[in-house]
């Protein structure tokens, strides 16, 4: 691989006296679609929360075209969220009290967008995802289908560089689960974002390019899928 | 961010938010009430005019009222007893509730930096204050008409026969919403609100 586009080198991390991750390396190259899975507690989610800046790690370096997060402020960080990259978790993320038009143009909204922009574009990507007619209609009067894609929309609204999905999928029947994955796979396609998939399910991991495998914080170098390309 | 998304996440609250308005409003306007009483008293002439036409101390019951020399010590009285009222308003900002969190922590998530959260947190607690501030010159105005009550040698309890000057009331009621947010911005430096939760010291 050329130089990747995010890597992480030696990444450790603890809760208290919990090892989380144990020096863990990983590289995301343009465009690529990297599943990391591994049993319940290995670290998955904690390593994409150091790899998307949301945690620091104790030791090791997380590098995004090149340069070194952990010496970014937290607010610098902040902005390449709402910018570089996107963020999308199992549930949770959207503002119950905001519509689905608002959730999506939050990230454009501050940043400093109008509101008629940010809403412009937020229809834009919910028409992408199909849920263009509940524009209006709040996150409980959604399915938990209809919910996520709205999620989608939002963490690919600013047309990051990288998405970072943490189970996306965990709350979804498989028929709803699928079309989440289907449109995110064709959103990075189209648009040359890579994604960073944390899953523990073979069949969400089996959308990746490539496939690293974790357990008890490090990668777990004697797995069938460690860096198989598909 | 612009002003109206601030105050568009700020007020995008849910019915379990609405204890913590509730609260915010109503000891603002306390706190507003005894602000007020303080510049009333501020606005009560030196010398007022005795029953024969000639000047005279101020028709009222209490010497407190009466004597000038007295009167900024009832003012710095009313100041202080608003100050921990002031700071009860501002604490109304670290009752978290459930849903304020997940709205802030989302707004984190979605690349809101600190400084932004802490935005939103704090102009809640100043729009809420502005209602309760305006809520208490209602008060105020009230309690002015029902307390007036002149003996029957015409002397006043209670300075209820002079408004303090417009720019005063002004002052007064946009000092309050001022300091409850400066004071919850204070008092937020130990919350730290993270794209994973809310976590309280």
């Amino acid at each position: 691989m050329s130089t990747p586009l995010l890597s992480g080198t030696g990444i450790a991390k603890s809760y208290g006296p919990t090892p989380a991750l144990r020096g863990v390396d990983i590289a995301v190259g343009e465009g690529e679609i990297v599943a990391v899975t591994g049993p319940s507690g290995c670290g998955k989610s904690t390593l994409l929360h150091c790899l998307a800046g949301i945690l620091r790690a104790d030791q090791g370096q997380v590098e995004y075209r090149e340069q070194d997060l952990g010496l970014w402020s937290d607010s610098a960080r902040s902005r390449l969220r709402r910018t570089e990259f996107g963020v999308l978790f199992q549930f949770g993320q959207l503002v119950p009290e905001l519509t689905a038009a608002e959730n999506v143009a939050l990230p454009l909204l501050l940043a400093g967008s109008g509101r008629r922009e940010a809403r412009e574009a937020a229809l834009t990507w919910l028409d992408r995802f199909d849920v263009a007619d509940l524009a209006d209609n709040r996150p409980g009067a959604m399915s938990g289908g209809q919910q996520q894609r709205c999620a989608v929309a939002r963490a690919l609204v600013t047309e990051p560089r990288v998405l970072f999905a943490d189970e996306p999928t965990g709350a979804l029947d498989q028929l709803a689960g699928e079309q989440v994955l289907d449109q995110i796979v064709r959103a990075s396609r189209e648009q040359n974002t890579a994604v960073v998939l944390v899953t523990h399910e073979a069949r969400v991991a089996a959308y990746a390019d490539r496939e690293v495998v974790l357990r008890d914080g490090v990668v777990d170098l004697t797995g069938l899928g460690i860096g198989v390309d598909r | 961010m612009k002003p109206a998304t601030v105050a568009r996440l700020a007020l995008a609250g849910s019915r379990t938010d609405r204890l913590r308005l509730v609260f915010t409003v109503v000891s603002s306007a306390l706190a507003a009430l005894v602000l007020l009483a303080a510049a009333t008293v501020v606005a009560v002439p030196e010398l007022g005019t005795s029953r024969d036409g000639s000047d005279g101390w101020n028709h009222y019951t209490s010497s407190l009222l009466a004597e000038p020399g007295l009167r900024p010590g009832v003012v710095l009285t009313l100041l202080l007893l608003a100050v921990p009222v002031l700071v009860l308003t501002g604490h109304s900002v670290r009752f978290g509730s459930p849903s304020r969190d997940r709205r802030l922590a989302a707004v984190r998530l979605a690349g809101g930096t600190r400084r932004q959260v802490v935005l939103i947190a704090v102009t809640e607690t100043g729009l809420a204050a502005l209602v309760g501030s305006v809520l208490g010159f209602g008060v105020h105005l009230l309690l002015r008409e029902t307390l007036h009550r002149p003996a029957p040698d015409g002397r006043l309890p209670l300075p209820t026969d002079v408004i303090p000057p417009a720019w005063m009331i002004a002052l007064t009621l946009l000092a309050v919403p001022v300091l409850a947010a400066l004071s919850a911005a204070f008092l937020l430096r130990h919350v730290v609100i993270t794209p994973l939760g809310v976590l309280r010291a």
